[in-house]
């Protein structure tokens, strides 16, 4: 079964989302409520996928990216971003960055699961 | 005089009349010179008394012969007010004969010899008796006063202008809008007066500039325009003009004109928050839907089938907004220029065939067939924007359709352009919306917004996407009945400068929204030149006869008038002649299609293009191009540069070589400019507010026509490498260091509008000339 982290300092998309991907995949999850909280968790837990809300205080989803990069432990487990700013240019950046996937908000929960799993070459 | 003067002065007369009879009676009886002395005095006495009383009596009438001009002129007759005098009339006042008047009964009050024309002559002072002429007079002044103090206390400028455009009289307003006093604003000629202070000069505007088209115009136009003050400063306007009309005649016209500089200012605050805004909306709406979503799979627990009902509606109406939030944002970035298209090499017909798919469920669903006749069609462009426009449509054409009826979508290619077509047999857009139902939010009906699920902003960013691809978009009514959607987009997004400059047909690529109108008798030959010309994206009109062609020329603004020569009815030449003469239409430039194979020696008429029959594709539309894109004139620069000073030392320095300078300060303005002007040159600031700088390169470089515009670019930081690339897609030079030399600039101007010119490319100039040797700096 999949393990997925879900890091995103609103407390109502965190519930959803967590809700969705149990309910409709069958996946178990896991949430934080900010950056480092997000790095703290999955020292501990080693998800299998990370979803990460790009706009947060104090740490935002880039520099928690960047910090999961650097740390060996971390480095290896894809990181799908989840934003709610949908200009090509900044889709384009993220890109840039090495993340697997820029999901937009707000998204349809019925295809999430299936968008990451796609995302990451996972069977359905 | 008054009669008892008159009495007195007679009886005086008299009395020394008497005594002179007396004493000559007395001479004759004994002369002596104690008797003869004062005889002779008594005579010169009596003259002298005759002489007075004769001018006394001239007196009583008005005296010498007056014209109702000098009435007023002359001082002595002030008093008098004279009424309805007409212009010429001469008051005729002149007596008879002093003795002839002295043996008739003196007149008991001043009597008027009846003049020519009626007239009433009074002293001021004596109107009392008619006090139905005082209120009268006094009426009309006070309502004088009203509008004079209406007008000085308008806010808005308010001029008004006699049958050429001249100043008659201007507002306080007006005159503080433009730092002058009314009296310089007077007798000066409207456009000279707002836009010869521009950089550039009046040349700038090249007779087309907003200001010029209204005053041409002839009708109530409104539109905003940057004027330029006597010392050069500009501002933005927002003008309305209008004809004056007296008695069913036009004897000038009304200009009223409104500082918008805050607007604009407020414009860009409105970009910024409605990028902010749509983003702050998607946090929320992220919960709303990812709940309702979840609960409406019933996987949660099923529920009863009303709450499964309402859950429908609830996910089905935040998808909408969420699709109004996407819609919103597209517009506005499309509409300030900062959208970035991605061009691809793609098949129209699979970009169709995928619209054409995602909208099949919707038109089973209404009984809506979709036709397609799919062929091959390679085009460069942006593949995502391009099912865009087509699903939108698409989606329009099924939703207004009726059940069984066909919609086609259709594909027409031609060697540099493709059309397609979308048309159905609905309800149709009606014929005086056509061109409106391209604005935002603008649906046919009211009910349609709530019943139809649409966001009002489909059209809109269809035509912004149709345009950043160098296209066009507009709609047709279809006989019977329903709409054509056409589209003409070009088949390259990317051309060699080469081509641009030298081939006939590329010249003649339409700018924007270019109208043409085709007058000739025959159908057949208005129907070749129609296929020709919509393929290159032009929009065309058709007139069977001179005058539908005049008339419709009054009722539409059009670009270019193709004229046959031989119709029946009216000829071309004497068309010519009456859309010449009038001045609604005399500016439109007129081209012959003739079976002539040149014109006539001695024709004076102003005719820009000559097109013989039978004509090719290409004799035509090169025609349509000069006429159309003249290009006679100095080299047009655009300065792109928000710090005013640098941007008015740098455009004086141009000026002085000849070049004829536009400019901008932001990029929305820098956007318009290009789009109007087509400038051969921008000069750019990088280092704008903004990051408008680069957003203005990258729009640039998508342009289908101004995508090798020549930039000379100056910035006060060092360009990345990404820009560098960006740059150099077209012909760049560059300036990177703090304090930029308007001489520097102007050096590399000409030295890029020389290379531009010349005929033989140097392929190495295609790429970057970086001023090297000079360490950028911070």
């Amino acid at each position: 079964m999949r393990k997925i982290l879900i890091v995103d300092d609103e407390d109502d998309i965190r519930a959803v989302a967590a809700l969705c991907l149990e309910t409709i995949a069958g996946w178990e999850v896991l949430t934080a409520t900010s950056g480092s909280e997000g790095i703290r968790r999955a020292l501990e837990n080693k998800p299998d996928a990370i979803l990460l809300d790009v706009m947060m205080p104090e740490m935002d989803g880039p520099t928690t990216f960047q910090h999961l990069q650097q740390d060996p432990h971390t480095r290896s487990i894809p990181v799908l971003l989840l934003t709610a700013k949908v200009q090509g240019a900044d889709q384009r950046r993220f890109a840039d960055m090495g993340v697997a996937a820029v999901l937009s908000k707000p998204f349809d929960p019925l295809t999430l699961s299936s968008q990451i799993s796609a995302a990451l070459g996972w069977e359905r | 005089m008054k009669s008892w003067q008159t009495k007195a002065v007679t009886a005086i007369a008299s009395c020394l009349l008497l005594l002179l009879l007396a004493l000559v009676g007395m001479n004759f009886h004994s002369p002596s010179p104690r008797t003869t002395i004062p005889a002779f005095l008594a005579i010169t006495f009596a003259a002298a008394a005759l002489f007075a009383f004769s001018l006394v009596r001239h007196q009583r009438t008005l005296g010498p012969i007056h014209h109702a001009a000098d009435i007023s002129a002359a001082p002595d007759l002030q008093p008098f007010i004279v009424r309805n005098a007409a212009p010429n009339v001469i008051l005729s006042g002149a007596p008879a004969s002093p003795v002839s008047e002295l043996l008739q009964p003196p007149a008991t009050q001043p009597q008027l010899v009846q003049p020519q024309l009626p007239i009433q002559i009074r002293r001021k002072n004596e109107i009392d008796d008619l006090p139905e002429i005082d209120a009268e007079h006094e009426k009309q002044e006070r309502e004088r006063d009203l509008f004079h103090s209406i007008l000085n206390a308008s806010a808005e400028g308010i001029l008004s202008l006699d049958f050429n455009d001249v100043v008659q009289y201007a507002n306080p307003a007006a005159a503080s809008l433009l730092n002058s006093a009314p009296s310089d604003l007077a007798m000066r000629d409207i456009h000279r007066l707002l836009h010869s202070s521009r950089p550039g000069g009046l040349a700038a505007c090249a007779g087309k500039c907003t200001l010029l088209r209204a005053l041409d115009g002839r009708k109530t136009t409104s539109g905003e325009e940057t004027i330029y003050r006597k010392d050069g400063t500009a501002v933005p306007i927002e003008f309305s003009v209008g004809p004056m009309v007296e008695r069913g005649h036009t004897i000038g016209a009304v200009f009223s004109v409104r500082d918008i500089t805050q607007r604009f200012a407020i414009d860009r605050l409105k970009d910024e928050f409605v990028s902010t805004v749509s983003h702050e909306l998607r946090t929320p709406l992220t919960s709303i839907r990812g709940a309702l979503g979840l609960l409406s799979t019933g996987l949660l627990g099923t529920l009863p089938e009303k709450a499964t009902d309402l859950l429908r509606i609830a996910v089905s109406n935040t998808d909408r907004l969420v699709r109004l939030i996407n819609d919103v944002l597209d517009l506005e970035r499309m509409e300030s220029g900062r959208a970035v298209l991605q061009f691809h090499q793609v098949d129209l017909s699979d970009l169709i065939q995928q619209a054409v798919e995602t909208m099949r469920s919707m038109a089973e669903a209404n009984n809506v067939q979709i036709h397609f006749a799919a062929e091959e069609c390679p085009i460069e462009a942006d593949p995502d924007r391009l099912v865009q426009v087509f699903t939108n449509l698409l989606s329009n054409a099924v939703k207004f359709s009726n059940p069984g009826a066909q919609v086609n979508i259709s594909i027409s290619a031609g060697d540099e352009i493709v059309s397609i077509n979308v048309s159905d047999q609905g309800r149709g857009v009606p014929h005086d919306k056509l061109e409106s139902v391209f604005d935002r939010f603008q649906q046919v009906e009211t009910t349609d917004a709530r019943q139809k699920g649409g966001t009002g902003l489909g059209l809109a960013i269809c035509r912004s996407i149709l345009q950043q691809h160098g296209g066009r978009i507009w709609a047709e009514p279809n006989s019977p009945r329903g709409t054509t959607f056409r589209m003409v987009v070009p088949r390259h997004q990317a051309r060699a400068t080469a081509d641009l400059l030298s081939s006939p047909i590329s010249r003649s690529l339409p700018l924007l929204e270019q109208a043409v109108l085709v007058c000739d008798d025959d159908p057949i030959a208005r129907s070749m030149v129609r296929h020709h010309l919509q393929q290159h994206g032009y929009q065309v009109i058709e007139a069977e006869s001179g005058e539908e062609a005049i008339e419709l020329a009054h009722q539409h603004s059009f670009d270019a008038i193709l004229l046959d020569l031989f119709m029946p009815g009216m000829n071309g030449w004497e068309t010519l002649s009456r859309l010449k003469s009038d001045t609604a239409t005399a500016a439109i430039p007129v081209v012959i299609l003739s079976v002539f194979s040149s014109r006539p020696v001695n024709q004076k008429e102003d005719i820009r293009g000559w097109v013989s029959k039978p004509f090719n594709e290409q004799s035509l539309l090169a025609a349509l191009g000069t006429a159309l894109h003249p290009g006679a004139g100095s080299s047009r620069v655009l300065l792109v540069e928000n710090d005013e000073p640098r941007a008015a030392l740098i455009s004086s320095t141009f000026e002085r070589s000849g070049l004829a300078v536009s400019r901008a300060g932001t990029r929305a303005e820098a956007v318009s400019m290009c789009q109007r002007l087509r400038p051969e040159l921008m000069v750019l600031n990088l280092s704008l507010p903004h990051n408008d700088g680069m957003q203005i390169v990258s729009w640039l470089r998508q342009h289908y026509e101004l995508n090798k515009l020549p930039l000379v670019v100056y910035s006060g930081r060092e360009i990345s490498n990404a820009e560098l690339d960006l740059l150099s897609q077209g012909p760049t030079e560059f300036l990177v260091k703090a304090q930029i030399q308007p001489a520097e600039v102007e050096l590399l101007v000409l030295n890029l509008l020389c290379k531009q010119r010349s005929p033989i490319q140097d392929a190495t100039n295609f790429g970057t000339t970086g001023w090297d040797g000079r360490s950028p700096a911070l």
